[in-house]
């Protein structure tokens, strides 16, 4: 999808945000650990991303371009809060509506590099093909997949080392 | 995105971050405040009264703010009657009337002034600013924050604030009643920002006053029994692993010999995004 028109990339802009609504929460839940918070991050995004649509070029997708803001503007309050409260533990992972959270696994991903857990959300969790994820985190194609089989073999390795 | 190239899928570690974040269907979206906060209109519900217990206050947002502000500005909650959870104000007041926004600057008086160590829209760090007193012609008051020079003079002047028949009288046993208004901002990531005033009971011995937390203390302007300061706080002072550090967040007032004498507790405040909705 590319759009360089200003009145088409606002209403394909609404379009991906309703249509993957849940996915972006999803995803931005993963990065900084809080529901609530994930909210404000998909907001804040395409708050962003609406202001500043005059820039988009068209030079790579549109959901590349959203997906690498959300991923972005969560990375960066992650960033902020745990510089803002060094003696704080940073956001995490809340059981809410019955979903059970594996403390063990959690921790497992926490040890993982960055890159390598970005790269399983966006997989895992937003269903994202390797072409977007390589747009979303701004790095090449071939990484994407070096990256998911590090990963892979990473959780498989650390979860041996996990009680279930 | 739905033009899979993927075949590198494991079911196992699927299974495993499916038990991790949910898939939540059900949650609302909101383009349309997207919208709004992106082109700098208000947001919808500020020009109205609370409900429930906040009921006899109005929160109100200067149509000059909406202009200046970017929409990330928010609206006013009041903290009635701190510490003994009472009506701040005693009688329901019908004026003025919001929906014209005719808020009389006449007799202004400048309750208290404060430097702001950051920006807060429309103001930006190193301004001086007040919160205005504002008695209205039938009787009624409100307290506005604003610049503290030159003297507002018109409503289009004012920032934030609240009216109410009797502004400034607490209920029978609060020793502390608080207004936070707040914004979301971003700069190198997202954070919440305050602006916390309220007064204290008239004849109070307090001598200063200030925010006190496990994070540490901010000094809060105190001048004529009333207060105002600004925090800033990163948004995961709001989740769950933060519940002991929010419930540190206490406003305290200390008399002459350092003797704290006042206490208003901030933490429900503090676990909502400040553009949450009024009312409880």
């Amino acid at each position: 999808m590319t759009m360089t028109d200003e009145s088409v990339a606002l209403a394909a802009l609404s379009d991906i945000y309703e249509r993957r609504y849940a996915r972006f929460l999803r995803v931005a839940e993963a990065i900084v650990g809080d529901a609530d918070v994930a909210r404000d991050v998909v907001q804040d995004a395409f708050v962003r991303l609406i202001r500043s649509r005059r820039r988009f070029r068209g030079e790579g997708s549109l959901d590349g371009w959203v997906w690498s803001t959300v991923v972005n503007t969560a990375r960066n309050l992650r960033r902020d809060a745990s510089k803002h409260r060094a003696d704080e533990p940073l956001i995490e992972p809340a059981a809410t509506n019955g979903h059970v959270v594996d403390a063990g696994v959690r921790a497992l991903l926490a040890t993982l590099p960055e890159r390598q857990r970005l790269v399983l959300f966006l997989r895992y969790y937003a269903d994202l093909d390797y072409r977007t994820i390589a747009e979303a985190l701004e790095i090449q194609p071939g990484t994407v997949g070096a990256t998911l089989n590090q990963a892979h073999s990473a959780m498989k390795r650390l979860l041996k080392e996990v009680p279930q | 995105m739905t033009d899979h190239d993927v075949t590198d899928y494991d079911p196992g570690v699927n299974e495993i971050l499916e038990r991790q974040v949910p898939l939540r269907l059900d949650a609302q979206s909101d383009w349309a405040g997207a919208l709004r906060k992106a082109e700098g209109a208000p947001e919808s519900g500020r020009n109205h009264r609370p409900r429930g217990r906040l009921g006899e206050w109005v929160a109100v947002r200067m149509r000059s703010r909406r202009l200046l502000a970017p929409a990330l500005v928010v609206a006013v909650l009041v903290i009635a009657g701190a510490a003994a959870g009472g009506r701040l104000w005693s009688e329901p007041w019908n004026g003025p009337p919001w929906g014209t926004g005719a808020i009389d600057t006449t007799h202004a008086t400048s309750l208290v002034e404060y430097t702001l160590p950051g920006d807060f829209l429309p103001w930006k760090a190193g301004d001086r600013i007040a919160l205005w007193h504002l008695p209205q012609p039938d009787g009624g008051t409100c307290v506005f924050d604003g610049l503290a020079s030159p003297r507002p003079t018109a409503q289009t002047d004012l920032g934030g604030g609240s009216c109410g028949k009797d502004s400034g009288q607490l209920p029978a046993g609060a020793p502390i009643s608080m207004a936070i208004q707040g914004e979301t901002g971003i700069d190198s990531g997202l954070y919440y920002n305050y602006l916390i005033w309220g007064n204290v009971r008239s004849g109070s011995d307090i001598a200063r006053m200030e925010i006190r937390s496990d994070a540490g203390t901010l000094p809060l302007a105190y001048s004529h029994y009333w207060f105002l300061g600004q925090l800033k706080i990163p948004p995961s002072l709001g989740s769950k692993s933060s519940a002991r550090l929010r419930r540190s967040y206490v406003v305290v007032g200390y008399d002459s010999q350092g003797k704290a004498i006042a206490r208003g507790d901030l933490a429900w405040a503090l676990t909502r995004p400040p553009n949450a909705s009024l009312g409880p």
